[in-house]
């Protein structure tokens, strides 16, 4: 069995799966400041062919994931975003800015849908992606995530202060108001880039969501 | 939720590669300025639009909707409802409130 290690190096968290080509062999998620215990996780698996890394965490994440690595002696795939990668085409105006982990959710749901369809992803940052029925990426948008969405507020205010609240459609105290006001944005957002691409494509398209925040984010559909 | 700057900064401060640099809307942004300018108008301009079909819905008709703020106009342009700017809006409350309580007769438009 030839096994390959894929790792998404968030800003918050780092998931990694050992795949053995036809299915996965074992999955693991970690927030970075825990990332020593990988070291762990990791000792009592198969050694991988190859390892592929999507880093979007910065330079000293890069330096910790390869120490942490270089048990396997391999030289791992630091994977950027291409003009052109299976079947999805990227019109980014320089293509390797486009950030590497949402480039792989794109060509992960092209994959899926072999047609047009939302990419969204719910971390530290939300981002909410556009194909086109013939596998190009048309554009997309950035924005803070659930928890940055409201944790942004109580340090950039004077008088908010963060409070855990619940979703309500007419909020009748600050910390329900809050946390509902992310959730409307957020799902808004999506709505609204839903109906875009209706119009784009000419039918409704399909939407893939990913991430720390996605079942709390469908719930509000 | 955040304003429309302080949408586009948190990004900034809270992930390890975007950087703070100025963006214009677009439908399909291909560059990251415009990605997270377009995102802050999107979600923004969404939130309301859910509101206002909430309310919608409440009501049993069309609410109006009033705008206000610094951002108004950038998310004016992007709204599928119809709304109302009105600059002084908190101004023309606090004016209201005084009124009130110094029991001075209330005029009928303070918009002049």
């Amino acid at each position: 069995m030839t096994y390959l290690m894929a790792i998404d190096s968030g800003n918050t968290r780092i998931k990694w799966g050992l795949h053995d080509g036809l299915a996965w062999f074992k999955q693991g998620v970690i927030l970075h400041d825990n990332r020593a215990s990988l070291h762990q996780a990791w000792q009592d698996l198969p050694k991988p062919m190859h390892i592929i890394i999507a880093n979007v965490a910065g330079a000293e994440a890069q330096v910790m994931l390869s120490e942490l690595i270089s048990c396997w002696k391999l030289q791992p795939e630091w994977m950027t975003a291409t003009a052109y990668q299976c079947g999805v085409r990227n019109y980014y105006a320089n293509p390797t800015l486009l950030g590497c982990d949402r480039w792989a959710g794109m060509i992960a749901a092209w994959k899926i849908q072999q047609q047009g369809c939302l990419v969204v992803n719910t971390g530290t940052a939300m981002t909410v992606d556009a194909l086109s029925d013939t596998g190009e990426f048309l554009g997309g948008i950035i924005m803070p995530g659930l928890n940055l969405m409201q944790q942004t507020l109580t340090t950039h205010t004077a008088l908010l202060k963060q409070e855990k609240g619940n979703f309500s459609d007419y909020p009748d105290n600050t910390a329900d108001a809050i946390h509902s006001g992310a959730m409307q944005a957020l799902v808004g957002a999506i709505e609204r880039m839903a109906t875009l691409l209706s119009a784009t494509l000419g039918h409704i398209p399909s939407c893939i969501i990913s991430g720390g925040a996605s079942f709390r984010t469908q719930e509000n559909f | 939720m955040p304003g429309l700057n302080l949408m586009q900064q948190t990004l900034t401060t809270h992930t390890a590669l975007l950087k703070q640099e100025k963006g214009n809307f677009s439908d399909y942004p291909d560059n990251t300025a415009d990605a997270i300018h377009s995102g802050a108008v999107q979600a923004l301009v969404g939130a309301v639009e859910r509101m206002a079909t909430l309310l919608s819905a409440t009501l049993g008709h069309i609410p109006s909707c009033i705008i206000s703020g610094g951002a108004s106009h950038s998310l004016h342009s992007q709204l599928n409802i119809s709304a109302e700017i009105v600059d002084d809006l908190v101004l023309q409350g606090l004016v209201l409130v005084a009124m009130d309580n110094q029991k001075i007769s209330t005029p009928t438009s303070i918009n002049s």
